[in-house]
């Protein structure tokens, strides 16, 4: 009874794959377009776009002001869920210590501790989880108050503390969304901790509770079953026959629950009551393991009845099943060697929805996959599958990243082509036209200050127009020629000449004031060319810089980065190669081990139908002899 | 028990027969004593958990019984058949067999849930690590590496892409969010900056979720000039009742020397809100 030790064995843990976390409203447009990738499994993208996010708030002067600020303890929260998505354990977790190192409130400090203890319990480190859980201290949010001591319960059994993990679990009975979780773990914590009777009380209360959902009918029935197999090795047949009639007919454990059933009751030797199980088995999916024992079992049962003609033709129908199903593992395990399983895996059209390993049966050229149906359940095959095709992703990505660097080679060359001819004359037009923009800018800067000077000391002929420093300046010229002469019309002249200075003098005094002012609104309407020049000149700079930055400075960087581009395609193909071949290896190891198997059903079977037919006949020929 | 005679191996296979046919119901209901002159009777309903008002079916059959009663609300039936029921609340429906020989039960219970709700996870602890398991862990490892390595190496690239074909000094992003609750589906969305066209979207199933969750879409990455510019948005989609619908809005907006970021945020006819609303970033 290997598979009930398997069975007993498993603790059910509980919301691992955390969604990604949004409180409220969003406000940054990158952290936004993270969680699209990550809502539709693109957990690549969404990681790179959130790592370049964080990567840039962490170095902001003032990242109080920057729009993720809003969103920074979920936006680290949901790199670590992200990084668990995308299978990279090692690294999820750091993103979280962050928040828990830094300053930041209790309750969040202490949603941080919960999930940086999930992501260790996934990685198996069970020390380090119980440690992140030590750290929750006072408030605890809400919401996840009840997930925190599953999650604790959970480490303590990962641990060997059952007796710990009862003690966490009998405090989360009136949970109500835990509830089938906790009482069904509570049972095995229980078991675990050396009380049976206790166990097999619990796992009968959480084989009866109200179901409403599918997880909670397969919660129900995998206690049941649990509890059958324990009492049916503990030869309480009937109560085991009780406890796996509740299993429903129609859910994952159905199969076996109807196979021990029928165990339950052939044990106590209630053949026919045996048959009414076996019987609905027998027509069911022939490449289930259940299924293959009932074959057997079934005409057994007749045999035991001593019905040998019944049990004849059972043998005869499990021999050629066997028969069957041994050329179709056989087919599959040459369909696996030639590639097929590898190359289904990676049709788009086999990974629609969650089932689809086991839809790639339906493919064509695919191999029988029900036969890997119990491996591809197992954390680390359907890791090991999704990470095969996650390298299949980054090998497209590598390969379009060559492609890029290839273009982005091609655009630096030919902008280089554009520009290096027509930069040596735009610059030595933009000199000439730097240094009169300069010199304008000086003269209005010299003008600006005489005005200024002439608030304090005022200089009427300095505001003299051009017409009237000429009129000064002959008037000057002309009190030159009359000289000093005495004459009575050089004296009328001196006279007249006199008359003209302090006419002219008399303008310049009495409209100074009137003068300044207009000079100055003059000046002032300078501004609006000198700033809109200004502007110009800037945008000529950046337009410059941008042209030159364009092209210049970029060819380490590509050639480092092709560099690694190439160095990561070999390291990829490589890693394809061997994670593919260790893939078909377990496979085909697998369907080795159930052809095995299958090929010892079928001696039976033969043997079976052999021995049916010499007691038939024996039987017979004792009747024909009374 | 045995089968003493032909006849009580015959009727044994028969009421095996039904069960087998009749394979939605628990297994206790398929636990028949002998085949004797005592009446039997089994029920399933299918499906088991439906929403309030849809339709379950049940059925039953019964052997040695002269009536047969389905309760509540449907009353005597016949020895063998189905009906539809459509309950409002969770509810067990009991058939009952009587004969000659007594009478029998079986009961079918029907859970009305709320609302579709998303299932628990349940993963298996620790198991036994086999070589093989040990060797995926290894090559586990591996891959971990390279992925991280892939990371640093498509930061690197997207920074490089953006410095070489969008300047900060020129760059428009233009990012599409659903309102908050909308139902609508959202099919397309085409968008012209000053007259040209730039993106014309077609939106999967997979992305519109995505949206509907509160994911955001970077529609658009481009270059423009510093200054006002003119953003046309046509949005098409369906609404909940198939009917389509197409909605247009005209916004401006302003490039500065910082790189430009545009929300458009998109609402369906019958939500009240503004189909199109433009948020600055």
């Amino acid at each position: 009874m290997r598979a009930a030790r398997q069975l007993i064995g498993l603790a059910l843990a509980l919301g691992l794959a955390a969604l990604p976390a949004t409180g409220g409203d969003l406000r940054d447009l990158y952290f936004g377009e993270a969680l699209y990738h990550a809502y539709q499994g693109q957990y690549f993208d969404a990681l790179q776009r959130l790592d370049t996010e964080l990567a840039q708030y962490h170095v902001l002067d003032e990242p109080a002001l920057d729009t993720l600020h809003y969103h920074i303890n979920d936006a680290e929260f949901s790199v670590g869920d992200f990084e668990l998505d995308y299978r990279m354990h090692q690294r999820a977790g750091r993103a979280i210590k962050a928040v828990l190192e830094g300053a930041v409130d209790e309750a969040v400090r202490n949603e941080a501790a919960f999930r940086l203890a999930r992501i260790h319990f996934q990685k198996g480190q069970f020390d380090d989880a119980l440690q992140a859980l030590a750290r929750i201290k006072g408030m605890v949010p809400e919401e996840i108050r009840g997930d925190v001591e599953f999650l604790r319960a959970n480490v303590y059994m990962a641990t060997g503390q059952p007796s710990e993990a009862v003690k966490v679990l009998a405090q989360l009975k009136s949970n109500e969304r835990l509830a089938g979780f906790v009482a069904y773990n509570l049972g095995i914590a229980l078991l675990q901790d050396g009380r049976p009777q206790e166990a097999i009380e619990q796992l009968d209360k959480a084989g009866q509770l109200t179901a409403d959902d599918p997880a909670g009918h397969a919660i129900r029935d995998k206690s049941n079953l649990v509890l059958g197999t324990m009492l049916f090795e503990s030869g309480n047949f009937e109560r085991a026959r009780q406890s796996l009639d509740r299993v429903h007919l129609e859910g994952p454990f159905s199969n076996h629950a109807l196979l021990r059933a029928g165990w339950a009751e052939a044990s106590a030797k209630q053949y026919d009551r045996a048959l009414v199980p076996w019987n609905i088995l027998v027509d069911r999916e022939p490449t289930d393991a259940a299924v293959q024992e009932v074959m057997l079992a079934a005409p057994h049962a007749y045999a035991s009845m001593k019905l040998y003609g019944r049990a004849a033709i059972g043998y005869g129908r499990a021999l050629e099943l066997f028969s069957n199903q041994i050329a179709r593992v056989d087919a599959s395990i040459r369909s696996i060697r030639e590639g097929q399983f590898l190359n289904a895996l990676i049709r788009e059209e086999s990974r629609e929805d969650e089932t689809w390993v086991i839809r790639l049966r339906n493919l064509p050229d695919a191999p029988e996959t029900y036969y890997l149906m119990e491996l591809m359940a197992s954390h680390d095959f359907q890791t090991a599958l999704h990470n095969y095709l996650d390298l299949e992703d980054l090998r497209s990505r590598f390969v379009a990243w060559k492609t890029s660097l290839d273009a982005f080679d091609d655009v630096i060359r030919l902008r280089g082509q554009n520009y290096e001819p027509l930069l040596p004359e735009v610059d030595a037009q933009f000199r000439e036209l730097d240094s009169r923009i300069r010199l304008r800018i000086e003269q209005r800067k010299h003008l600006a200050e005489r005005l200024q000077a002439m608030l304090t000391a005022p200089r009427p002929s300095y505001l003299a127009t051009a017409e009237e420093q000429v009129a000064g300046e002959r008037i000057a010229h002309i009190e030159k020629r009359l000289g000093d002469s005495n004459d009575p019309e050089s004296l009328a002249l001196r006279q007249r000449a006199a008359r003209l200075r302090g006419a002219l003098t008399w303008r310049l005094e009495t409209e100074y004031n009137d003068r300044l002012t207009a000079a100055y609104v003059h000046l002032n309407e300078l501004k609006t060319p000198l700033d809109a020049l200004n502007q110009r000149y800037d945008a000529f700079v950046r337009t410059r810089q941008a042209a030159t930055h364009s092209y210049v400075g970029y060819d380490v960087q590509i050639a480092r980065l092709r560099e690694r581009v190439d160095e990561a395609l070999q390291r990829v193909d490589v890693l394809i190669a061997r994670q593919g071949h260790m893939i078909e290896t377990v496979a085909t190891n697998q369907l080795e081990a159930r052809r095995e198997r299958l090929a010892a059903q079928q001696t039976e079977a033969r043997f079976g139908v052999a021995d049916s037919y010499d007691r038939a006949a024996r039987a017979q020929s004792d009747a024909g002899g009374n | 028990m045995r089968f003493h005679s032909l006849r009580a191996a015959v009727l044994f296979g028969l009421v095996a027969l039904a069960l087998m046919a009749n394979g939605k119901m628990p297994i206790a209901a398929a636990q028949l004593g002998p085949p004797r002159a005592s009446p039997s009777v089994a029920l399933s309903a299918s499906p088991t958990s439906a929403q309030a008002g849809q339709p379950v079916t049940l059925t039953w059959s019964s052997t040695n019984a002269t009536s047969i009663t389905l309760e509540p609300s449907v009353g005597p039936v016949a020895a063998k058949g189905s009906t539809t029921v459509r309950p409002s609340q969770s509810s067990t429906y009991t058939v009952t067999a009587t004969g000659p020989g007594g009478s029998a039960h079986a009961s079918a219970q029907v859970t009305i849930t709320p609302a579709p709700s998303p299932a628990a996870v349940q993963k298996p602890s620790q198991e036994d690590i086999s070589s093989d398991q040990r060797e995926m862990r290894g090559l586990d490892e591996q891959i971990q590496d390279i992925k991280s390595d892939s990371l640093r190496m498509s930061a690197e690239l997207s920074q490089l892409e953006e410095k070489l074909l969008y300047p900060s000094g020129t760059q428009v992003a233009i990012f599409v969010e659903l309102a908050k609750g909308d139902t609508m589906r959202l099919d397309a969305v085409r968008l012209q900056i000053d007259g040209q066209l730039v993106a014309h979207y077609i939106y999967s199933a997979k992305e519109l979720q995505a949206l509907r969750k509160g994911g955001v879409q970077r529609i658009y990455v481009g270059n423009v000039t510093t200054g006002d510019h003119r953003l046309e948005v046509l949005v098409d989609g369906k609404l909940e009742g198939g009917a389509d619908f197409s909605r247009t809005g005209e916004f401006a907006f302003h490039k500065e020397v910082k790189p430009k970021l545009v929300g458009l945020t998109l609402a369906g006819p019958r939500s009240g809100n503004t189909p199109i609303t433009l948020g600055d970033w």
